[in-house]
């Protein structure tokens, strides 16, 4: 009984996996050479990425999609510094073993927040709209245009910069609202009124909400 | 037209609201810095929090309903219907802001959609090239330059601030529906205030997804989109500065300084109140379903 009853968790198992490595190496294959290219090229590989789990999204399920967009994620962001950047002028009060634990938290919520809102697709875009060098030449604004099915567009603003020649994301503006202003605007409140715990307690209770299609 | 006292009383209210906020708007600017634009937080927090509430009794549950089972095509024409009526707010910002071009095209889209488009039931101009623009009197302040000053939560309304709030009473004023009588002006600002709370619902749900301090969440979200919007959607330049700002914020503070001492963070307090080695721990993102091999995700 207990056997048959692994047996038959195994094959959905090995079905998203199965389902998540072709999803995985589609997107990769789009645009190998887009990793070591311009801004725009990054942000077209996160997008298609993006794309191709939206249209597996159903068969892949939370984990799935979680796996497949880990990597991209890693590739396409810099979350070493994003995750310094959300946590603000508090970052350097943290001990070592407290940015250790943000980092690698606020890495699960980064890929559980793209494994949770992107799950099916119903004829959504991405376009890249421009590319455009920031005054200081340092960094890159990338905008993209979301359509959604029934013709809404929401832009995407993507700055990136540059870590080891290779171009990075650190903000995503999403109809002019910072993803990263609004991170370190809640995270440093709670930081500041509550502590460091009740900030990972927090975003542990997010990523778990995520998992759970909350 | 011809005005009861009721009508003319509603006018000095209103026009009170906007001097009065006009006004703060003024004393504000002057004496507060740019950054600390939450000095009533306490108040604003209480506020917040009522409005939740309300929000998830009464309007809420209402909205899903009209959701379900309103069809499409009606919730759309119903919109386009209140968005036509509240048009001239639109056009006379466009106006104020100096937007001569944009303000005739507002004002042939509101004659073509009120013509052809049977009050506005049907968008007629869009298709016509006649865009929709987003303009109002909060928005005309700030192209007038008058700096993002506090920021207010308002009872029912939810997120303003003190140079948003005028524009309250000039959308009322502006509002066609001001000047029809009651018995009809009623029941269809009732549907619009389900309308509007039906046109947020995805936003709502993003936030309850994405947030993890919804007040700050709110607030921080209001203020960018207001910048967005009075930048016609064009804001990188501030952007860039917030980028700057915070990239040196991180240059300084890239080591812990020997000079700061962990322990006066309320995360120290904690710590020593929890077992060891349970202090830090970190939710795997994945089901606990799945086997153990495959919770480790590699970087």
């Amino acid at each position: 009984m207990t056997s048959r009853h692994n047996v038959t968790n195994v094959k959905p198992i090995l079905t998203k996996y199965l389902v998540g490595s072709v999803v995985c190496l589609t997107a990769w294959g789009y645009g190998f050479h887009a990793f070591a290219g311009e801004a725009a090229d990054v942000v077209t590989e996160l997008q298609k990425s993006i794309i191709a789990v939206m249209r597996e999204g159903t068969a892949l399920g939370y984990t799935g999609r979680y796996r497949t967009m880990a990597p991209i994620v890693d590739h396409t962001h810099d979350l070493d510094n994003v995750a310094r950047l959300v946590v603000g002028r508090h970052w350097k009060k943290l001990t070592a073993a407290q940015r250790a634990t943000f980092f690698q938290t606020f890495r699960n919520l980064s890929i559980s927040l793209y494994a949770a809102r992107f799950k099916d697709y119903n004829g959504e875009q991405f376009t890249v709209h421009s590319e455009q060098s920031l005054k200081r030449g340092t960094r890159k604004l990338v905008v993209t245009h979301f359509v959604k099915s029934d013709g809404t567009v929401i832009q995407f603003h993507y700055v990136l910069h540059q870590v080891n020649d290779q171009w990075k994301i650190i903000s995503v503006t999403v109809n002019g609202v910072s993803d990263l202003a609004l991170k370190r605007a809640e995270y440093g409140g709670i930081l500041k009124n509550e502590g460091f715990l009740a900030l990972i307690e927090r975003l542990n209770n997010q990523i778990r909400n995520n998992a759970n299609g909350l | 037209m011809k005005y009861g006292i009721e009508k003319r009383l509603r006018l000095v209210v209103y026009l009170s609201v906007i001097i009065w906020s006009t006004g703060c708007a003024t004393a504000r600017s002057a004496d507060v810095e740019a950054t600390d634009n939450d000095v009533l937080e306490p108040m604003n927090r209480q506020m917040y929090r009522i409005n939740d509430f309300l929000d998830q009794t009464v309007a809420e549950p209402i909205a899903d309903v009209y959701l379900a089972y309103m069809p499409k095509p009606i919730q759309n024409s119903i919109s386009n219907f209140l968005d036509n009526v509240a048009y001239p707010s639109v056009i006379l910002n466009d106006f104020l802001q100096g937007k001569g071009k944009q303000g005739l095209e507002d004002s042939g889209r509101f004659v073509v959609n009120s013509t052809f488009g049977f009050f506005g039931i049907w968008d007629m101009a869009t298709p016509l090239g006649l865009e929709a623009h987003d303009e109002d009197f909060g928005q005309t302040l700030g192209v007038w330059g008058v700096d993002e000053t506090t920021y207010l939560v308002l009872p029912l309304i939810g997120p303003s601030s003190v140079r948003d709030a005028p524009g309250l009473g000039i959308s009322t004023l502006t509002n066609l529906l001001f000047y029809v009588s009651n018995p009809v002006a009623v029941p269809i600002t009732v549907l619009g205030l389900v309308d509007r709370r039906a046109r947020v619902a995805d936003a709502v749900n993003f936030r309850d997804e994405a947030a993890v301090e919804p007040y700050l969440f709110t607030r921080e979200a209001y203020l960018q989109r207001r910048n967005f919007l009075i930048h016609d959607g064009n804001p990188p330049v501030e952007h860039d500065e917030f980028l700057d700002e915070i990239f040196d914020d991180l240059e300084t503070t890239d080591a812990p300084s020997p000079q700061e001492n962990p322990a006066d963070l309320p995360v120290s307090r904690e710590r020593e109140s929890l077992p060891s080695g349970h202090a830090y721990a970190t939710v795997s993102a994945e089901p606990a379903s799945l086997p153990s091999s495959l919770h480790t995700v590699p970087r």
